[in-house]
């Protein structure tokens, strides 16, 4: 038996470099068509005007869309979005150039939108929060991207990336403490239930941001464009990081700093650590800090 | 233990000379040699030196004293520090074109501290500390994302090769900064010094921490919060707390493509 020594120098002994074998990189991406074109039907209205029934139904629609498959779709229509308004007013002027499209309802606040420097300003992109909630950032990018923010939503230090085709569902009710970032790319989901609560630093991201391959044959290995499914009544403790993967059953904790990645957690369950594991069942929690 | 002479004696053939002065190649194949010494035979190479020209301008009147500073044109130096009992003295930094830092940090009473910054390296927040004859040699186009903090003190050593990719808040600390002793013998139980080496072309994920023994491989990818203590193999993703390679024959790109 080798001693780990022996494995060592096996690692590090010197070795002629060779190119990896095969294509890195193959030639096609997937990306999921683009949106119906929502932007057609608010074109006309003013700012404030309230969102028409058709929209609202074309909306209703998307979402529903675009949650099927998250095995939530059964559940009430989340996130629940009322007195959606349609917004142009302090927008940048590559936001209505890009046919996207902004709604939001009374007592809500106009998100940031920004811009990421690789992918330019987003295209036929929609983005809908319901009354008094709060997001403060937005960056979007490349085509058809949705992001639906409940009602009473507060994040007041809440960071989002959604780029071509991905989707990002907050349920209503969510509270963020503060800084929260939340990244979707490659036609990846986020779905979260209503009621949930974040802590400090929580951050949830459906891909790794760049590739992981076989190195004999050029395979990737890690999620492209994943998914992530929150159930309702979440409690995400500070630092809690989710990604590509990962299912987190209805009335659940995640403790402190605990990484969940490619894992179910089932219902009222407390789940830690790095990956998290199920350390408690049949619990559930509540908001009040009482004996 | 490495001693702070090589440093002295390239802050000495730089006396005198004017701010914007090229590299002699006196000074030049002295840093070069300085570097090797430092890095020993393991290990990635040592940044390539470009056109590098004496800074001083800018520069803090106590640094000017007694260290060197090397930069290609253009290039920030923001030399950083805090010092309350002795002022820094026999440093050397040097900075390649392109290499953007947020600051070059110094202990009170540092000396014998070298940072080599490769071209084109990008850390604009966090910084890159020596203390104590650390040393610190970033490889080229190496990036890190938010809050990069790297320490090397006591003769320790951080030495990254090209390429690398670090996310947010990924730490590199040779040495716990203070030590942990034997009750009975009074010995230290914890790193002194300490060496830290990550190969070309590796991805430290969003807090990542490396302390004094570790030795990333080439290729390698490492986990979100990982705790990386030891050796770990080229080629390899790996995990946890301390790291463990969970997979083999990987590599990986900057591409984000199915």
């Amino acid at each position: 038996m080798r001693g780990v020594g022996g494995r060592v120098r096996e690692w590090f002994a010197p070795r002629a470099e060779t190119a990896p074998a095969g294509p890195l990189v193959p030639a096609a991406s997937r990306f999921l068509a683009s949106e119906p074109h929502l932007f057609a039907m608010a074109e006309g209205l003013v700012e404030g005007a309230p969102c028409p029934s058709d929209l609202l139904e074309a909306l209703t629609q998307l979402i529903a869309a675009r949650r099927a498959g998250t095995g939530v779709e059964d559940g009430p229509l989340s996130p629940r979005v009322t007195d959606l308004r349609v917004r142009w007013e302090g927008l940048p002027d590559w936001w209505r150039e890009g046919g996207n499209l902004l709604l939001f309802g009374e007592g809500s606040h106009m998100p940031e939108f920004k811009v990421d420097a690789v992918r330019g300003p987003p295209r036929r992109s929609v983005v809908a929060i319901g009354r008094d909630s709060r997001f403060l950032c937005m960056t979007l990018g490349q085509e058809g991207a949705l992001v639906a923010i409940g009602d009473k939503t507060i994040a007041p230090l809440g960071a989002l990336s959604c780029y071509g085709s991905s989707t990002v569902l907050v349920g209503e009710g969510t509270t963020f403490t503060s800084w929260a970032m939340l990244d979707c790319r490659n036609g990846g989901t986020i779905v979260t239930g209503p009621d949930g609560m974040w802590a400090h630093n929580v951050s949830l991201m459906t891909d790794d941001t760049r590739a992981i391959r076989d190195a004999a044959t050029g395979r990737r290995l890690n999620t492209f464009g994943g998914r992530i499914v929150i159930d309702r009544h979440v409690w995400l403790c500070e630092r809690t990081r989710v990604l590509d993967g990962a299912r987190i059953g209805p009335d659940s904790i995640v403790g402190l700093g605990a990484l969940v990645k490619r894992c179910v957690i089932p219902p009222n369950s407390i789940a830690v650590g790095v990956p998290a594991r199920v350390v408690r069942s049949g619990v559930t929690w509540s908001r009040k800090d009482a004996p | 233990m490495i001693g702070g002479e090589d440093l002295a004696a390239l802050v000495a053939l730089a006396d005198g000379e004017p701010d914007g002065t090229p590299c002699s190649e006196r000074l030049r194949a002295a840093l070069q040699e300085a570097m090797q010494r430092r890095c020993g035979a393991n290990g990635p190479p040592p940044p390539k030196l470009g056109d590098l020209r004496i800074r001083r301008e800018g520069l803090p009147e106590w640094w000017t004293l007694d260290n060197l500073a090397l930069a290609a044109p253009g290039v920030a130096t923001p030399i950083n520090c805090d010092f309350s009992e002795r002022r820094p003295s026999g440093n050397v930094a040097a900075l390649g074109a392109g290499a953007e830092v947020a600051a070059l940090s110094y202990t009170s009473r540092a000396s014998g501290g070298l940072i080599v910054v490769g071209e084109r390296v990008r850390m604009q927040t966090g910084y890159l500390g020596v203390a104590m004859n650390g040393t610190v040699l970033i490889g080229e186009d190496c990036a890190a994302g938010t809050w990069a903090r790297l320490d090397a003190r006591n003769g320790g050593s951080i030495r990254v090769g090209v390429d690398g990719l670090w996310g947010t808040d990924v730490n590199l600390i040779t040495d716990d900064m203070h030590a942990i002793r034997d009750v009975e013998s009074g010995r230290r139980t914890n790193v002194f010094g300490g060496r830290i080496i990550v190969e070309r072309h590796v991805w430290l994920c969003d807090e990542v921490q490396l302390t004094g023994g570790a030795h990333v491989g080439a290729d390698s990818v490492i986990g979100m919060g990982a705790l990386v203590r030891g050796p770990l193999p080229p080629g390899s993703v790996c995990v946890g707390s301390p790291a463990r390679p969970t997979r083999r024959g990987v590599t990986w790109t900057h591409d984000d493509l199915p």
